[in-house]
């Protein structure tokens, strides 16, 4: 059963939805950390669907929007990752409130392993696992990735478009059509990819990233896309992935 | 302004969120804002966020919701792909049930565009309709207008189509499942003869109605007056408003041309008038 939430402070606050489980619920309850922006955009359904395929497996699941992005209320031209690593302590609390959870899992996707990470690794969040699924190597790659992929969408509408029709030109803080301010980038993009010091289990989920040395890892069947310009407007919904990672879990973590 | 869950629909499968003025007046229309392609409910760059929430500052309720097998809501075993028009009659039944509103607005932007027509064909609950980059019909002066050096273009996006069709057909272990292809919004417009009998039945129900066309459809829309010269019957309507915007694209990807569309919109919907008792 879904069951549609809104938390944190009123001025600005958290959408999420929380994924009950059918049947017994485990003691686990799992957190998933979206991406930003296209990615975010791309994701949705995607999530959507590995949370009900959790939630079938006996896990709690919660899935929120961070502040100025989604459903979730806030500026989106005034956020800064401090204002998101906040977003996940009050998202977990919430979890563990709501579902009456022990134990915590931090799932993240893309940008969302890069501010799990952050965030377990400055504390407030007390999660035993953090399962990290298609990490970019760290925050800088994935701004370069985005606006890369942004400078090529540029293009080419500019060469398919009549010269008088031209595009208005994009702000400087915006990327793929998201509000990203110039701070927000910054703070971003000086985001550590794999931390070696982080504690709890980490699991590290991918098809075409090599984990490092000693790093558990779950081999994916599907690739993301993430950097290919033909998928921008694509839903990224890799259901062979999504089975295997929940059975995995399911197997692992009480 | 504040905002709600709604789950509607048989089994309450479908979802959306209700953003709500600090006083509601329901003897004002209320605004439906159903998907645009495969985006959730959000919309591309959270238009749909902004604009709910601008409508809802200025006294509106709107509804943005998720049709079947998008976003939040379930998918309808056995449905036709595409078949969006049940979730919008389910979403006006929502609408009318928690007496939201004196009749309702749809704003559709791309297939949301075509789904507001097919819904204002037949509702007499739908008072006004946007449609954004819905359906377009060439005319005489929409073929001088097209160069011969479009040619090139129009086989780039005979490439396109190919490419779109390879990737609905790509096998397990890529990123698109096959869940996709049902997922995906299929529509055949109208025939000129079918649009212009439409166009008859929104004017004898006096809906109002607001066009707009970005520079994105310049290969099926390319002057600003094309939707007049295609239907006549429409230049002495006073109920129509058209605006043809050649810098913005189809997903209002900028910011500016965001912000502009929501000052466009948010007038003209407080200027329908509700439907009449």
């Amino acid at each position: 059963m879904n069951v549609p939430l809104y938390f944190g402070p009123a001025a600005q606050f958290l959408f999420g939805m929380l994924h009950r489980p059918a049947g017994a619920q485990r003691r686990t309850g799992i957190l998933i950390c979206p991406s930003w922006g296209m990615e975010y955009q791309r994701g949705y359904r995607g999530l959507r669907q590995l949370a009900q395929t959790l939630a079938r497996s006996g896990f709690p699941v919660l899935r929120f929007d961070y502040s100025g992005t989604g459903d979730s209320g806030g500026d989106s031209r005034l956020i800064r990752l401090d204002s998101w690593i906040e977003d996940l302590q009050l998202a977990a609390r919430e979890l563990r409130t709501i579902a009456g959870t022990e134990n915590l899992c931090l799932l993240g996707l893309r940008f969302g392993v890069l501010l799990a990470q952050e965030a377990f690794a400055v504390g407030g969040i007390p999660a035993q696992t953090v399962a990290l699924w298609d990490s970019p190597p760290n925050g800088e790659v994935f701004v370069n990735n985005l606006q890369h992929l942004d400078q090529t969408l540029n293009e080419k509408r500019r060469h398919q478009r009549r010269r008088g029709w031209q595009l208005t030109a994009p702000g400087r803080d915006e990327l793929l059509g998201h509000d990203l301010p110039q701070a927000l980038a910054d703070d971003i993009a000086r985001l550590p990819g794999l931390r070696s010091n982080l504690p709890g289990r980490v699991i590290f989920v991918s098809r075409d990233r090599t984990p490092p040395d000693r790093v558990e890892s779950i081999r994916l069947p599907d690739a993301g896309h993430w950097g290919d310009i033909e998928r921008l407007g694509s839903p990224w919904l890799p259901v062979a992935s999504f089975r295997m990672v929940a059975e995995r879990l399911a197997n692992e973590l009480p | 302004m504040s905002e709600q869950a709604l789950s509607f629909g048989e089994s309450g499968a479908l979802f959306g969120i209700l953003s709500l003025p600090d006083s509601v007046d329901p003897a004002r229309p209320a605004v439906l804002i159903p998907n645009s392609g495969l985006d959730h409910r959000t919309g591309p760059g959270r238009l749909h966020v902004h604009l709910a929430r601008a409508l809802a500052a200025a006294g509106i309720v709107c509804l943005r919701f998720d049709n079947a097998g998008l976003g939040d809501s379930d998918r309808v075993p056995g449905r036709a792909p595409g078949a969006f028009a049940p979730d919008l009659r389910a979403a006006l039944a929502a609408l009318d049930a928690r007496s939201l509103g004196q009749g309702s607005i749809v704003i559709g932007f791309g297939s949301g565009a075509h789904d507001a027509h097919q819904a204002a064909r037949v509702d007499p609950r739908i008072v006004g309709a946007v449609f954004l980059d819905g359906y377009t019909h060439p005319t005489p002066r929409y073929w001088l207008n097209y160069p011969i050096d479009r040619l090139g273009i129009a086989g780039r996006h005979v490439n396109t189509l190919v490419r779109t069709q390879r990737k609905l057909t790509s096998q397990a272990g890529d990123a698109l499942h096959d869940v996709l292809s049902d997922e995906v919004h299929y529509f055949s417009p109208p025939t000129p003869r079918q649009m212009r009998a439409d166009l008859v039945e929104f004017m004898r129900r006096s809906l109002s109605l607001l066009f707009i066309y970005t520079g994105q459809v310049e290969n099926d829309y390319n002057y600003a007056g094309q939707l007049l010269d295609a239907f006549p019957i429409l230049r002495d309507y006073r109920k129509l408003t058209l605006h043809h915007l050649p810098d913005a694209d189809h997903r209002f990807g900028r910011r500016a041309t965001r912000d502009a569309l929501i000052a466009l919109l948010v007038p003209w919907v407080l200027g329908v008038p509700a439907r009449s008792a």
